[in-house]
């Protein structure tokens, strides 16, 4: 079940020959693609075989295997979307994407937990981008190859049925945990916040980290009952007042400011699942990542697209999230 | 192992936090640290049954999987 990086006139091919294809790209390639069973999402950057590569002219691919029983490809807005979860079918996944910045991610990484069926089946997928020379010239869009419909405003979801005797796991692999810091948490669910509350006490949370001095490519992480869940700073160094993020912080979490990892891509590699690259069909990694572990021309074993944001039943940041197709044991 | 009902006192207690089992699958995790920051707001009665009910239905949904099966042991023996 490989994923791979195929020229524009390749995965042309692929979508007439029928076959179904989850695929991640620059807006330019993906717009010359023809209707098929496929769904895309924008993003020039990627994880291969061969190390982080940033590629205008190639089409990442992953072609879901054959053993596929039935595939539904749906849009959705942001109303919609609180139905993603209930319109998995019984036995299978679904995969999402949504564009950065759009009002569907924002509904989405804010309301899914509260959303009918949350969680009950997998849900693999990412928050599309754009060049990061492009940022504010240029918009995020995903595509969906029935109708070979554009959207920068919702998102677009393929529902895949599997065989009774295979089944899907999402997993996640995280190279940060809590440091040993202060307890952070916060009054309210949101994106920004000029408050927090730090070992309780109520403080401006700008004034805060820089008076802390913290490390701001280091995400907050909270600890969902062993899975540490994190969330990432929009701002750089710089003083400021309202502090952004590139996912909600929850009031009722918990959160630490996590500890330095020294070598990132080593950190990854001792992690990664140590299943064959067979049973993973998907995974994406985080732009941040990319970006702060420098990870470049370097290997870390799964390969994807390098996402404005991960989803594996939620949104996160700063993490690989991966999907599992795995042989169900005959009952006996 | 068939999933015991949503009845069974256990379910309230990884709810509310009495029981911490560490899980090894993920939507267990993800759905009890949910459940615990909504009772951080809300600790109703009415509440509490919903996200037992939510927290049974993930395991009765994923019960093929081995990693589940695990769980289910490690929590009711």
């Amino acid at each position: 079940m490989g994923q791979i990086m195929y020229s524009l006139e390749d995965v042309k091919q692929q979508i007439t020959q029928g076959r179904r294809l989850l695929l991640a790209g620059d807006e330019a390639i993906l717009r010359q693609l023809p209707p098929g069973e496929w769904i895309g999402g924008t993003i020039p950057y990627f994880m291969t075989a061969e190390g982080g590569v940033c590629a205008r002219d190639r089409i990442h691919v992953t072609e879901l295997p054959p053993f596929v029983t039935g595939v539904d490809i749906r849009t959705y807005d942001e109303e919609s979307i609180s139905r993603v979860y209930s319109d998995t079918p019984e036995h299978g996944f679904s995969v999402i994407i949504i564009p950065a910045l759009s009002q569907t991610h924002y509904s989405f990484a804010l309301n899914a937990p509260n959303y009918q069926g949350f969680a009950i089946h997998p849900l693999i997928g990412w928050i599309s981008g754009v060049h990061l020379n492009d940022l504010g010239r240029s918009t995020a869009k995903v595509f969906s190859g029935s109708g070979a419909h554009t959207c920068e405003e919702g998102a677009v979801v393929m529902h895949v049925a599997l065989p009774r005797n295979k089944t899907a796991e999402v997993g996640i692999v995280n190279i940060f945990e809590q440091g040993d810091g202060d307890n952070i948490t916060f009054g309210a669910d949101c994106f920004s916040t000029s408050e927090a509350y730090i070992n309780g006490q109520k403080k401006n949370f700008g004034e805060y980290l820089y008076e802390k001095r913290l490390d701001k490519r280091l995400p907050l992480v909270a600890d969902y009952c062993g899975a540490m869940i994190n969330t990432s700073f929009q701002e750089g160094e710089e003083r400021v007042q309202e502090v952004s993020f590139y996912a909600p912080v929850f009031s009722g979490l918990r959160y630490r400011h996590a500890k330095p990892v020294v070598d990132a891509a080593e950190r990854f590699a001792t992690l990664m699942p140590k299943d064959s690259q067979e049973q993973i069909l998907f995974s994406c990694n985080c732009i941040l990542n990319y970006l702060y572990c420098e990870l470049e021309g370097k290997q870390i074993g799964l390969t994807g697209p390098a996402t404005f944001g991960e989803i594996a039943y939620q949104l996160l940041n700063q993490t690989m999230v991966y999907l599992r197709i795995t042989d169900l044991s005959p009952k006996g | 192992m068939d999933v015991p009902p949503a009845t069974h006192p256990v379910w309230s207690d990884i709810a509310t936090g009495r029981l911490k089992p560490e899980f090894d699958f993920l939507a267990a995790k993800i759905i009890v640290g949910t459940i615990s920051r909504k009772l951080a707001s809300d600790q109703s009665m009415a509440h509490l049954w919903t996200y037992v009910h939510e927290l049974r239905e993930i395991f009765v949904q994923n019960a093929d999987l081995p990693k589940v099966q695990r769980d289910l042991k490690k929590i009711f023996g």
